[in-house]
């Protein structure tokens, strides 16, 4: 399909009923398919960082935001403009930790869980862990400031982060809270050599 | 048309899209009786003018058909040796034309990885703290202007130097680019992006360049135009982050095989 240039910013709407349906539906398959709650997990993970790396570029293209200087300013630029654009809502940032690698995202309501209730044998499971796949894929694509090491190639180094939940309120909690921590940057797709 | 071509290059230096839309260059085309007065030699499997500038031939241009029928590099048509068939007073009188050669599939890979590392070049000899790479390049002829993206992709287009609007042409190219890339789930990230049965084309609409492109998306084989051996190849995807290693040099249209 070829994109007309008068698309603009304007965005498609869709229902929320039918992307919510269809969430439901790939979890269930999966649950069925996995029978045991750590795979479903970790697919649901895996099929974030896929999306992710993809997301990462339509996000960039369309959103113009320049590069973050600090784990700070990138989790203003989640918060507020990736987690808007893409679900319409707006979480909130907390709980920095005093290094300053480590914060939570506080989501009021979460439009991927709109009418679910998670049975007693799926406990384990942890619902929204498409997020947290996506979350990963996209920063581990993204890039940091250059930091001014040695001659690369490739300019800029990508985060690796580690993004869990915390809090879900399909198992109770008041709020859904992902808490993202910063690894490292990952240097090693430097070509050989270059170290 | 004022773009004449668009380049995107991936991460790791790799030409994944390439596009030309030049107009039609300068060519000429005369008849000749023997001996031929124009010294011709053969080089990088092209054969060239080296002497004998007149006309419009010039030096540097390249045989691009003989008697109406396009030369395969150093054979013609029928794969003959083309310097072995003009060397044969039999086959006079002989019409040949002559132009600027194209660039092969193969240049254009090698010139997208030297423009990649001096991009990396230019930022390094910046004598300020966190520069971009190069951003524009002028020449008297064009100007290419090249868009980093945060993601290491870089977008090339070469442009008429008078030609404005090419910054926002490159965002948009970006954002048509996370299309394609995106929302098909078959494409595999920083891989060529294969148009063997597509056509891509630049145009203007509603008052900007745009970028049109219907690009085939299969894993299967793909029938490339071109005949080897005698024998239409097929492109295969590769798996490997390497643009494939076989290019259809024959083809002037931007196909991987």
């Amino acid at each position: 399909m070829s994109r007309q240039a008068n698309r603009g910013t304007e965005s498609k709407k869709m229902s929320s009923e039918l992307f919510t349906l269809t969430y439901g539906a790939l979890v269930t398959q999966l649950c069925k398919d996995y029978e045991n709650d750590e795979d479903v997990n970790k697919q649901l993970d895996k099929m974030g960082f896929n999306i992710g790396v993809r997301l990462i570029e339509d996000f960039l293209a369309r959103s113009n935001v320049g590069r973050c200087h600090d784990f700070r300013e990138t989790a203003d630029v989640i918060a507020k403009v990736a987690f808007k654009m893409y679900l319409g809502i707006t979480p909130s940032i907390t709980n920095w930790s005093p290094a300053g690698d480590e914060f939570s995202l506080i989501l009021e309501n979460n439009p991927l869980v709109d009418f679910v209730e998670l049975p007693d044998n799926h406990s384990s499971l942890i619902y929204s862990n498409l997020l947290c796949g996506v979350l990963r894929g996209a920063l581990e694509m993204a890039v940091a400031r250059q930091l001014p090491l040695r001659f690369p190639t490739v300019p800029q180094v990508q985060m690796a982060v580690e993004a869990k939940f915390v809090q879900d309120t399909l198992k109770g909690d008041g709020v859904t809270e992902i808490r993202m921590r910063f690894i490292r940057r990952i240097e090693d797709n430097l070509p050989a050599g270059e170290e | 048309m004022a773009i004449f071509s668009v380049y995107v290059v991936n991460k790791a230096g790799g030409l994944i899209y390439q596009l030309d839309s030049y107009a039609p260059r300068a060519e000429a085309e005369k008849t000749f009786s023997y001996p031929l007065d124009l010294l011709l030699k053969l080089h990088d499997e092209r054969v060239l003018v080296a002497f004998g500038q007149r006309d419009g031939i010039r030096v540097g241009h390249a045989v691009l058909a003989i008697n109406g029928m396009d030369v395969n590099g150093r054979y013609t048509a029928d794969g003959k040796e083309v310097l072995e068939y003009l060397g044969n007073p039999a086959n006079y009188p002989v019409s040949i034309r002559f132009g600027r050669p194209r660039l092969t599939s193969n240049e254009k890979l090698m010139l997208a990885s030297m423009f990649h590392s001096l991009f990396a070049i230019g930022s390094q000899l910046s004598p300020e703290q966190g520069s971009s790479g190069i951003e524009m390049l002028e020449t008297d002829t064009f100007k290419l202007h090249c868009y980093q993206t945060l993601t290491g992709i870089k977008f090339v287009v070469l442009a008429d130097p008078r030609q404005a609007g090419i910054d926002s042409l490159l965002r948009k190219i970006y954002e048509i680019y996370s299309d394609f890339a995106l929302k098909n789930p078959f494409y595999s990230l920083e891989m060529p992006i294969r148009a063997c049965r597509g056509k891509a084309t630049v145009g203007w609409c509603s008052g900007t360049w745009t970028l049109f492109t219907q690009p085939s998306w299969t894993l299967g084989p793909s029938w490339c135009g071109c005949f080897v051996g005698g024998r239409r190849q097929p492109c295969w995807p590769h798996k490997s982050l390497q643009p494939p290693r076989r290019l259809c040099s024959n083809c002037s249209a931007w196909q991987w095989c």
